[in-house]
């Protein structure tokens, strides 16, 4: 009970901060450029939805562009921001002693912050899907809200995995800068990829295997019959990653002098 | 203690480990987009081709490679900028640093050179993996020597962001911000590229602008980045000394 009222705390301090501000400018930003982005698609462009997605109409276009231009790249970008330096940061700026004396683990610590930065990562990112579904569903044609929405439920899980996954590597390596230098280049290295096994579909298994972000893209490869089938695996599969992620960086922590 | 001897001290506490790590994450990748474009379906290697103009599989490994170039030198850059002015003053050590009898501007100037010639480093790396790629395609449309100059001139776009960050990172009080502030001056920079591929119309009777804005040409003018490459860093360089004595006139006027 305690722990789920620092939780509600930290959620609510981490989105009182400075740059969700600039979070949001930058979500508002993709949402109202998408569509004049996609307006004129060339011909070029709808032969490869085709070839991707087996289907090559304009919200098949619309999704992939907007799960991986947009949400991805920004999901990479907040969840490092969000979450590379959990409790590395409180042990530089020299607050670690004072929460090493409350009645709280390192572990269970790390194990709330980056839990709360997830929540803030995710609450982002459903907050704008369900904010631009009005504003789509006036500019973009053919555009389906219940798909778009239903989408969302499942990427969600990427923005929570990539947040956890940075915090968990910077708590690894255990320095602020090196940490963060490498959940740069392993969460955008990660993100960037997320759509490999839909260019090459020999690929697609071990692509689903190897890469969890491949994992939250599933349902842009199901468009027109997305059901609780095509959700569900692929969304546990994160969930039970992220919470992985964040045990191993839990543990990670365990030993850190304040 | 001369200046030269405090200059050396502070250039060996820079994150060179940082540096080598990212400049061989750097070169792998060009190695990882050589092995696997050219066995991607026709389908994804046509998008690229047909849609950014690039006239054969060498063009668009390269192509890919140049946003390695340009991504990876940036991430070592950011990480060791932050370490100039901005971390210290979160962990509430600026004050030791600035109490030293040396002027701010050649304190925040001792510390941000060695990152900025790291960077130059790590993307003059890079891009001799680039200059190896194209050597062993083997294609017509780009050259090593201008496979290199291309990315050194994605290196002079990273030194030119960098070093205007720098400036602003000296009164940065949060460094996540920072943080964030620099991943979008990096990406923004590609928002034209992306609107090359979905909305070609737009760059239509535009050629200039498609060919200032748009990373694809890099490739299209491979003959000439030969040596417009090398002297767009050398121009990033100098202009990169005006942009840090700016950062040194704000840190002599900012608090800790």
């Amino acid at each position: 009970m305690a722990l789920a009222s620092l939780l509600w705390l930290d959620v609510r301090a981490g989105l009182r901060e400075r740059k969700i501000w600039l979070a949001v400018g930058i979500y508002a930003y993709t949402v109202l450029a998408l569509p004049l982005l996609l307006k004129k698609p060339p011909a070029h462009v709808t032969a490869a939805m085709g070839a991707f997605f087996g289907e090559a109409d304009p919200f098949t276009l619309f999704m992939y562009v907007w799960t991986d231009l947009a949400m991805n790249k920004v999901v990479a970008t907040l969840g490092v921001v969000l979450a590379a330096g959990v409790v590395l940061r409180e042990r530089d700026t020299e607050v670690l002693p004072l929460l090493a004396a409350k009645p709280l683990t390192m572990s269970t610590y790390f194990a709330v912050r980056a839990t709360s930065a997830c929540v803030v990562a995710g609450l982002l990112y459903m907050g704008t899907q369900v904010l631009a579904t009005p504003y789509f569903m006036a500019w973009v044609d053919g555009f389906r809200a219940g798909e778009f929405l239903a989408a969302g439920l499942l990427h969600v899980w990427s923005a929570m995995f990539a947040t956890a996954l940075a915090a968990t590597l910077a708590a690894l390596v255990g320095k602020r800068g090196p940490g963060l230098l490498l959940a740069l280049i392993v969460v955008m290295t990660l993100v960037g990829v997320a759509f490999l096994g839909f260019y090459n579909p020999a690929w697609r298994t071990s692509m689903l295997l190897m890469n969890p972000f491949a994992l939250g893209v599933e349902a842009v490869g199901h468009l027109g019959r997305i059901d609780a089938g095509v959700l569900l695996p692929p969304m546990l599969g994160l969930a039970a990653i992220t919470a992985a992620t964040i045990g191993v960086g839990a543990l990670a922590v365990r030993r850190m002098e304040a | 203690m001369d200046l030269r001897t405090y200059r050396w001290l502070e250039a060996r506490h820079v994150a060179w480990r940082g540096g080598a790590a990212a400049l061989i994450v750097g070169a792998l990748t060009v190695a990882g987009c050589q092995w696997l474009i050219p066995r991607l379906p026709a389908a994804a290697v046509d998008l690229m081709r047909v849609g950014f103009h690039l006239p054969d599989m060498t063009a668009v490994v390269l192509f890919n490679d140049y946003a390695g170039v340009y991504f990876f030198t940036f991430f070592a850059g950011l990480v060791g900028l932050l370490g100039v002015v901005a971390a210290p003053r979160e962990e509430h050590r600026l004050e030791l640093l600035l109490v030293k009898p040396i002027p701010a501007a050649t304190l925040l100037s001792a510390r941000t050179w060695p990152v900025l010639v790291m960077t130059t480093l790590v993307g003059l790396g890079v891009s001799l993996a680039c200059a190896a790629s194209a050597w062993s395609l083997g294609g017509a449309s780009v050259s090593p020597s201008a496979a290199l100059g291309a990315g050194l001139m994605m290196t002079a776009v990273v030194v030119l962001e960098l070093a205007a960050l720098g400036a602003w990172f000296v009164r940065a009080t949060d460094t996540t911000h920072a943080v964030l502030v620099a991943l979008l001056v990096a990406l923004l920079p590609l928002a034209p590229t992306a609107t090359f591929l979905y909305r070609p119309d737009v760059f239509i009777g535009r050629e200039a602008l498609a060919s200032g804005l748009v990373t694809a040409s890099l490739v299209w003018s491979a003959d000439a980045l030969v040596w417009f490459g090398p002297v767009a860093l050398a121009a990033a360089l100098v202009m990169a000394v005006g942009l840090v004595g700016v950062g040194g006139r704000l840190l002599a006027r900012a608090g800790v």
